[in-house]
């Protein structure tokens, strides 16, 4: 396992990043009236979290453990801010996982991944024009206002078969929009060259914080995977509603994958509780794609509920069917478990 | 079936796993409530921009507000910010070019619909300037009761805002109440919010308050301060001033153990002293801000809230500009004061 987080072409980020590691904990505990902005601005936690998968269909269940830090600072010139950091190194360790990410051997892999790695320069301008260079997510649909890392609710990148990836994007709040436009590898956790994947993406949004929110999104590249890249084309739109303890969401997209026409769509409606500490949901996804060899559709519901009892816990418990798939597993109900710890 | 109760039982082993390990890691590192991903974080540019349309850029300043900042509002409000709200937070200090015009300060609320996020504009004597609802999911949270709550607000400092309550913070005032009516609990949430953020602003944030203040009251003296000026906060021994009272036959200063200085640097250059002292006059309070010159003149003096009354601002009025380093020198209360600030000023910082 140890020779495994040492990999390939991550062997300079990942000692880059575990100097940085060991360079925060020792700044943040120095921090004093004469502290730089950077250090007395620090944000930094442990995040922990285990997940358990198991099918109903008698195949073995798998397990997902991670360890991590989660780092966010902001840099400024001793007048205003020109900077921020978001920098999340997690060690994700596999166990018996069926489908495992390319980047890891196998699913009984052990590897060292970056979650969120990035420096946004924010001094360019009061907020309307910042460039973001590093490891970031991947700006499309709903996934952009709504935080879903390590947590089960996801939204739709596995139709896209990319969530974050290595780059740098101009990003914005301007009056009533928010935007983020993404030149990026396309080559997902890991900076790979391999096959020559690249990604332009975005989004153009109403402004986040607003009880309805629409935005409009595109993704244009070749996409890595484990052994070739995959054209990928989409157009998509997305619209938040929120109204008391609901929030409806909704995201449809549409384009092409290695050149087969595919339509994707996303509705889910969530209740959370009035102090933000239980949340229910439930998705509906659907997915069409047709090719030279036909058409065939993707069908899968979900539902979901999570648990923070204070800021430190939150426990998660999931339930999905598939009723029809791509790959022709149809009936798969999975359920899934998560504990989740925060310092 | 199996597989159901096979996966209650690993999820049952799991939480009883995770809970040992998060235990043992509780008791051996220091806590802070730090719920989200900081990958969620977001600067409220919007908000910044609406409650501040001159301001050119902002500066980020992150403080723990900790167990102790609750006890302080505890004791100075009937009611207390909850235990969820500890942990780091960002306030953020707007800018028109490299002038301070103020803060923005957003702050979690519980209200009718939920849980609420208002961002807060405070001048730099912490009065409200204008509020903005970052998130609030009721249809309530609209512009005209934005505006009218603008209006309510605006120019009230904390110990003003709890006029508008009843004494154990749990109601509006009658005439607020009837006026509001179905909206009460939601103007309650409200003002309940604006208080907590102005008072834990100053408890949480005393430097950036100083250096802003400084800054602000500067402006009307010869050399205005320019940001960013450093400050370095220091404590009055109490040696010194028991040493005064006993020399002076008594104190003019109330509550000197309250007594703050922050001392000003410019670069390398000294430029002073912000000095900040609690003061109570005929059942009302609130605190005075002094501004000296590194050669003790008085370069400004505020009071938030206002004096009571026209002949107490007349009286610290007639203070600016002058020196005051000898008590020879004093005949009015203010003058002492004047004094007796400069002279412990003087003796914290050789104390550091």
């Amino acid at each position: 396992m140890g020779k495994k987080l040492l990999h390939g072409g991550d062997l300079v980020a990942n000692r880059v990043c575990a100097l940085l590691f060991v360079a925060v904990f020792a700044a943040s505990s120095t921090a004093s009236a004469q502290t730089p902005s950077w250090i007395s601005n620090l944000r930094w936690s442990l995040d922990t979290a285990s997940r358990r998968t198991e099918p109903l269909d008698n195949r073995t269940g798998s397990w997902l453990h991670v360890v991590g830090l989660d780092v966010h600072t902001i840099f400024n010139n001793g007048n205003r801010d020109i900077a921020t950091l978001v920098f999340q190194p997690y060690v994700v360790g596999l166990n018996n996982v069926a489908r495992a990410p390319f980047n890891f051997d196998d699913g009984d892999d052990t590897e060292l991944t970056w979650r969120i790695a990035n420096v946004n320069f924010t001094g360019l301008s009061n907020g309307g024009f910042n460039i973001r260079v590093g490891h970031f997510e991947v700006p499309f649909g709903l996934e952009q206002n709504l935080d879903t890392n390590g947590t089960l609710r996801q939204f739709s990148f596995s139709d896209r078969g990319i969530k974050t990836d290595w780059g740098v994007t101009v990003n914005g709040v301007l009056p009533h929009v928010d935007y983020e436009v993404a030149l990026s590898r396309g080559s997902g956790v890991n900076y790979r060259s391999t096959f020559d994947p690249y990604l332009f993406s975005g989004r153009v949004g109403t402004s986040a914080n607003a009880n309805k929110v629409v935005g409009v999104s595109w993704l244009y590249g070749d996409v890595l995977t484990a052994n070739r890249t995959v054209e990928q084309r989409r157009l998509g739109v997305d619209y938040s509603y929120y109204v008391g303890q609901w929030q409806w969401l909704a995201e449809l997209s549409a384009g092409s994958r290695d050149g087969d026409k595919l339509v994707h769509a996303l509705l889910e409606s969530t209740w959370e509780s009035p102090r933000l500490s239980w949340r229910a949901y439930g998705q509906i996804r659907e997915s069409r794609r047709r090719g030279d060899l036909g058409s065939i559709a993707q069908s899968q519901a979900t539902l979901g509920v999570d648990f923070e009892p204070n800021p430190h816990w939150s426990i998660g418990l999931q339930a999905s069917h598939l009723f029809r798939s791509f790959a022709n597993m149809s009936n798969d109900t999975q359920l899934t478990a998560q504990i989740r710890w925060r310092l | 079936m199996a597989a159901v109760i096979g996966t209650f039982h690993s999820a049952l082993r799991l939480v009883c796993q995770g809970l040992l390990v998060g235990l043992v890691l509780s008791s051996a590192l220091p806590m802070r409530a730090e719920a989200r991903a900081f990958c969620s974080l977001r600067d409220p540019i919007t908000a910044i921009r609406q409650l501040f349309p001159e301001t050119s850029g902002f500066l980020s300043t992150v403080r723990v507000i900790n167990a102790d900042a609750r006890s302080k509002v505890a004791t100075m409000l009937p009611f207390t910010i909850h235990y969820n709200e500890l942990g780091k937070h960002t306030l953020y200090t707007a800018l028109d070019e490299t002038h301070p015009l103020g803060f923005v300060h957003v702050r979690s609320e519980t209200g009718p619909w939920g849980l609420m996020e208002v961002a807060w504009a405070l001048t730099p004597e912490l009065v409200i300037r204008d509020l903005s609802f970052q998130r609030c999911r009721s249809s309530v949270c609209n512009e005209p009761m934005r505006a009218e709550l603008s209006r309510l607000l605006g120019g009230l400092s904390w110990v003003q805002l709890a006029d508008l309550l009843e004494p154990d913070g749990t109601a509006l005032k009658p005439g607020l109440q009837s006026k509001y009516d179905d909206n009460s609990p939601f103007v309650l949430a409200i003002i309940k919010s604006a208080m907590k953020t102005a008072l834990v602003t100053e408890i949480s944030w005393p430097q950036e308050v100083a250096r802003v203040m400084a800054v602000h009251l500067s402006q009307t003296s010869q050399v205005p301060l320019v940001a960013p000026a450093l400050v370095r906060k220091h404590t009055v021994p109490a040696a010194a001033v028991a040493a005064l009272r006993e020399r002076n036959g008594g104190l003019a200063v109330s509550a000197p153990d309250r007594i703050a200085v922050f001392a000003l640097h410019a670069g390398e250059e000294k430029r002073g002293w912000l000095i900040t002292n609690q003061w109570q006059w005929n059942g009302q309070s609130g605190t005075s801000y002094w501004l000296f010159s590194s050669a003790g003149e008085v370069d400004g003096v505020k009071s938030v809230p206002a004096w009571p009354e026209g002949s107490m601002a007349s009286a610290f009025r007639d203070v600016l500009g002058r020196r005051l380093s000898q008590r020879e020198d004093c005949e009015t209360s203010v003058e002492l004061m004047a004094n007796e600030l400069f002279s412990l000023a003087s003796v914290s910082l050789e104390a550091q």
